[in-house]
């Protein structure tokens, strides 16, 4: 393993195994394992969609299309490239873009017939979405790698401080920092794929 | 030249790639760069996103009902809804006019495919009203059945039945209880799960019922019976309280 460009799957965890069996059997179109997706990470996308929108009936319906789009775009999924909750989340940050969007041209068109102007600019949609994506997908993230990820990058310890406040060889927190950055880098990286 | 490591694409993201060989790399690989940028980013969520983080919120109960309904029955177009679906009647002399509850702004954009399935589903009404009745067949047959269930899909309700005889088409309703009480009655309904178009079959006196289905409708569009629970309140409307729901499939014959 030395082009880091696969998966390195030297230290999944059984979590890490869960997702992708669930991601397995989403793409292979079994009906249960969209309801064990729909019971893990609903909250996930219900969330970051009631976040981004602030309207409650707003995200159930986005929640409602995500899972719905994803069950019918289930064939090009592909668990190789990312785990399911990262393209879950993929699907809702455009159909939250979707909806920001169509409230601004609103509020433009408000502007236009006299109405005050009240402008969330669509630049920050995606800064807006990304806090919240990531503070979520740590959120889910087992420990300690959690812990890792906050010290090294909220508080700003370095590997060697963190190592020595958990208890953990260097190597060992190295490693969760890659692999939870990982996580979380799919998080935010998705591209068109399920619109 | 090799590839980044993950280690060396983190010490990057963060401002601490002090490998020459690997700098020279990332200059020219766009791979390389994208993963990079990722990081950055993904960094920069991370480092903005600290205090902000609170506890994960469920959505509405019926939202996971509505998924799993609306993957159920392979069917194009838009979603087969739960009871929370403002229910639109066709108008015809067995059905009532039900109001929309709750407009979806998000579905207006499938507005205008409704509006077309709706105006397509009047024309085959009223084109059939002028085509020759069809053959009565001399004895009758069953032409399609069904199973009702709860929304949610997790009880059995009863059974459904179209049987095909010398007096035109009748739907046959066997409900396991009969929900009816002192403020409700039940009443049996067609229903296009494209459309969420109803047609009013009657009143459900007891629990087996049969009622003649309009002899225009087309079943293959109208493939789904309700049965809900309506409140003595004079209002024709459909109540939005489906006990059961269950689809007619065609009886091989």
């Amino acid at each position: 393993m030395s082009t880091g460009i696969a998966d390195d799957r030297t230290d999944e965890t059984d979590g890490d195994r869960q997702v992708r069996d669930v991601g397995t059997r989403f793409h292979a179109g079994d009906e249960l394992a969209l309801a064990e997706a729909y019971d893990r990470w609903s909250a996930l996308v219900f969330s970051i969609a009631a976040r981004a929108l602030d309207e409650r009936h707003l995200a159930d319906d986005v929640t409602q299309q995500v899972f719905i789009a994803a069950w019918k775009g289930r064939e090009r999924f592909d668990v190789t490239v990312r785990p399911l909750p990262a393209w879950l989340v993929g699907i809702t940050r455009h159909l939250v873009a979707d909806e920001i969007g169509r409230q601004t041209r609103e509020r433009r068109l408000q502007r236009k017939l006299g109405g005050r102007p009240l402008d969330r600019g669509t630049a920050t949609t995606d800064d807006i979405v990304d806090a919240i994506v990531v503070s979520e997908g740590l959120a889910q993230l087992g420990q300690p790698r959690r812990n890792i990820l906050e010290l090294a990058f909220v508080t700003g310890l370095s590997h060697s401080q963190i190592a020595e406040s958990l208890r953990l060889p260097v190597g060992t927190v190295k490693s969760h920092i890659r692999r939870g950055l990982h996580q979380l880098r799919l998080l935010v990286e998705v591209t068109d794929e399920a619109s | 030249m090799k590839h980044l490591d993950d280690d060396e694409v983190v010490a990057a993201a963060v401002g601490g790639l002090d490998d020459d060989v690997a700098r020279g790399h990332l200059q020219t690989c766009s791979d390389c760069e994208v993963r990079v940028a990722g990081s950055r980013r993904t960094v920069a969520a991370l480092r903005r996103s600290g205090e902000e983080s609170l506890p994960l919120e469920q959505p509405s109960a019926h939202v996971r009902a509505a998924v799993l309904e609306a993957v159920r029955p392979p069917l194009p177009g838009p979603v087969l809804d739960d009871a929370h679906t403002p229910l639109r009647a066709v108008p015809s002399e067995v059905s009532h006019r039900a109001p929309a509850r709750r407009p979806r702004r998000l579905v207006a954009a499938s507005v205008g495919f409704l509006v077309g399935v709706a105006a397509t589903v009047a024309g085959v009404l009223v084109v059939g009203r002028d085509d020759p009745a069809p053959q009565a067949a001399p004895t009758a047959q069953r032409t399609a059945t069904g199973v009702l269930r709860t929304l949610d899909q997790t009880s059995h309700r009863g059974a459904v039945s179209v049987v095909d005889g010398p007096g035109g088409r009748r739907l046959k309703v066997q409900m396991d209880d009969d929900d009816a009480n002192a403020s409700n009655f039940v009443q049996a309904w067609l229903l296009d799960p494209r459309t969420n178009e109803m047609v009013s079959l009657g009143v459900m006196e007891k629990r087996d019922e049969s009622f003649a289905i309009p002899a225009n409708l087309d079943l293959s569009v109208f493939d789904y019976v309700d049965i809900s629970l309506e409140p003595y309140d004079g209002n024709p409307a459909h109540s939005s309280t489906s006990l059961a729901r269950g689809r007619l499939t065609p009886t091989s014959t």
